[in-house]
């Protein structure tokens, strides 16, 4: 890239399955007031000059859902874009919004609280079309096992290999201060969980979760003035799948081939399953994670059951964070990767934290069984 | 073999939305009304740097963007500011229902606020050709309150009260 753009502050709430005290705004406004007083920042001239907001319609109960935050991100006088996509998307406009010019200093800001409809099933039902699919009863629970019973009969991935999966999740998640589920599980209990969809279980699906993430972006010259941490994006890449799930390969990477291709092309990086420190995987349901990871080329296509069994996760060092399998609400699953990516490369991961990482790749997903695929590579 | 015409389908699939909700208040919403339900008051918070009122108050100042932690009590009374009158109103999803038409939404500026504070609601008025600019009105509260905007009923125009001294006792 010919400019360079870097995030220069991270801030996340807490992940939660019910955040009672809080209405959205003021789940919003703990995150932005967060990087504000990180980086210094007001908002105006010299300062945040625009910002993309992150959110959902139907889990928010209203329409054009920005409309009820622009007071919180300084876009009642101001300039606002919102994505109504996973919060990986809103890197990519944010960073967009700087490497164009338009301007200089970004705040990126999503939240999402899915506890506030009765199951969110009835909200990811919506996204099906009202002729062909709904009738039929499809949610992005249903698509995801759709999915997963392709994949795991490609890639000879099994249920035990899942549950242990999640295990691995907890243990990391109990040293990530905002994951939501910390508790430790065994592989047995995992497996006793109620079959939800099959093949997914209770354990395999990450829970109902309430949070925020905010970022703020910059060119290099105002991210050197803000951060002595600035984190670079070198790479972005993006695709779409096919509405239809039908019209898929479900047991493939279709979408998210093809947006690493764009991300690691940008970021000049040859050799995926080398090239990162660490990697960031938005595992929405446990098969995801092998699932994408093949898809971003940490593994060969196929062999994602094999991965699992020779420690590919640790070796890797994919979701260091408990991952989205932990707990945070849809809509923030790739931000909330991209954040513990760069957290990463600040160096302030504590108990979890990659030693010397230098390069990350952080993935989310939108849709249903990841029809929208976002990849960011990130390096300090 | 018969020549096939061409008839447009139009078929109509008919369908209804619905996904049963519950939002938190948080503390900021949460006092306002919580003090409509218990206290009948209306209650604007207060930027702590321009000193402008939000009403309904909100965590932040969408102008100074500092946290509006003051609070301040305002008069159930006020002056129209705009008005209209509904001739056509939007049906219920659910139900199907509409309000009965014509009716009346009004923005008030209640009584020692300088346009900040403005809060809406219905006036309920047999009379239409009383609706206007400036004419003064006053909150009318429901009996039983809940915590939501229903408990304000409406608003009801302020008639000229009889003169002092004439011992009505009207305003007991």
């Amino acid at each position: 890239m010919a400019n360079r753009v870097a995030i220069c502050a991270v801030a996340q709430t807490k992940f939660e399955a019910c955040k009672r005290d809080v209405r959205t705004q003021g789940l919003l406004w703990e995150v932005v007031k967060d990087v504000r007083a990180q980086t210094g920042l007001d908002f105006g001239p010299g300062g945040i000059a625009g910002a993309v907001t992150v959110s959902d319609d139907v889990f928010d109960a209203r329409t054009i859902s920005d409309g009820a935050v622009t007071d919180l991100v300084g876009a009642h006088f101001g300039s606002e874009e919102k994505v109504a996509a996973d919060g990986a998307q809103g890197v990519y406009y944010a960073a967009a919004t700087v490497l164009s010019g338009h301007h200089d200093v970004v705040l990126l800001a999503g939240h999402c609280k899915e506890s506030q409809p009765a199951s969110r099933n009835m909200v990811t039902h919506l996204a099906f079309d009202p002729f062909y699919t709904r009738p039929v009863g499809l949610d992005y629970l249903c698509a995801a096992a759709l999915q997963a019973q392709a994949y795991m009969a490609r890639s000879g991935v099994s249920e035990t290999q899942l549950a242990e999966v999640v295990v691995r999740a907890r243990q990391w998640a109990a040293r990530n201060p905002v994951a939501q589920e910390t508790a430790a599980v065994t592989r047995e209990e995992v497996l006793a969980s109620p079959m939800i969809a099959d093949p997914i279980r209770e354990k395999f699906m990450y829970p109902v979760s309430d949070g925020a993430i905010a970022m703020i972006l910059a060119s290099e010259t105002h991210a050197r003035r803000l951060t002595d941490k600035p984190v670079w994006i070198t790479g972005l890449g993006n695709c779409y799948d096919s509405f239809f799930l039908g019209e898929r390969d479900l047991a493939g990477n279709f979408a998210l081939e093809r947006a690493a291709q764009r991300a690691y092309a940008m970021a000049g990086v040859s050799a995926p399953e080398t090239a990162f420190d660490l990697a960031e995987i938005a595992d929405q349901y446990a098969h995801q994670l092998p699932q994408y990871a093949e898809g971003l080329g940490l593994c060969p296509e196929g062999c994602g059951g094999r991965w699992l069994d020779e420690g590919g996760p640790d070796r890797q060092r994919v979701n260091r964070s408990g991952g989205m399998i932990a707990g945070n609400p849809l809509i923030l699953g790739g931000l909330a990767r991209v954040a513990e990516a760069v957290i990463q490369l600040r160096d302030e991961a504590g108990e979890r934290q990659v030693a010397h990482a230098q390069r990350a790749v952080a993935q989310g997903a939108t849709g249903p069984a990841g029809q929208l695929q976002t990849v960011v590579v990130l390096e300090r | 073999m018969a020549e096939e015409t061409s008839v447009p389908e139009r078929i109509v699939s008919r369908q209804v939305l619905a996904i049963p909700q519950r939002f938190s208040t948080g503390p900021v919403m949460g006092r306002f009304l919580r003090e409509l339900r218990d206290h009948k008051r209306i209650m604007a918070n207060k930027c702590p740097k321009c000193g402008r009122h939000q009403l309904p108050p909100r965590e932040v100042c969408a102008v100074c963007h500092v946290e509006a932690t003051g609070w301040e009590e305002l008069p159930p009374e006020g002056a129209i500011r705009d008005f209209d009158v509904v001739y056509y109103a939007s049906p219920d999803p659910l139900t199907g229902e509409t309000r009965q038409v014509p009716y009346v939404l009004c923005w008030v500026d209640l009584d020692g606020t300088q346009g900040d504070a403005p809060l809406w609601h219905l006036l309920n008025v047999e009379n239409l050709a009383e609706v206007r600019r400036g004419v003064r009105v006053r909150v009318v509260f429901a009996d039983e309150r809940h915590g939501t905007t229903e408990d304000i009923r409406h608003f009801e125009i302020i008639r000229e009260e009889a003169s002092p001294g004439a011992g009505t006792g009207a305003e007991s």
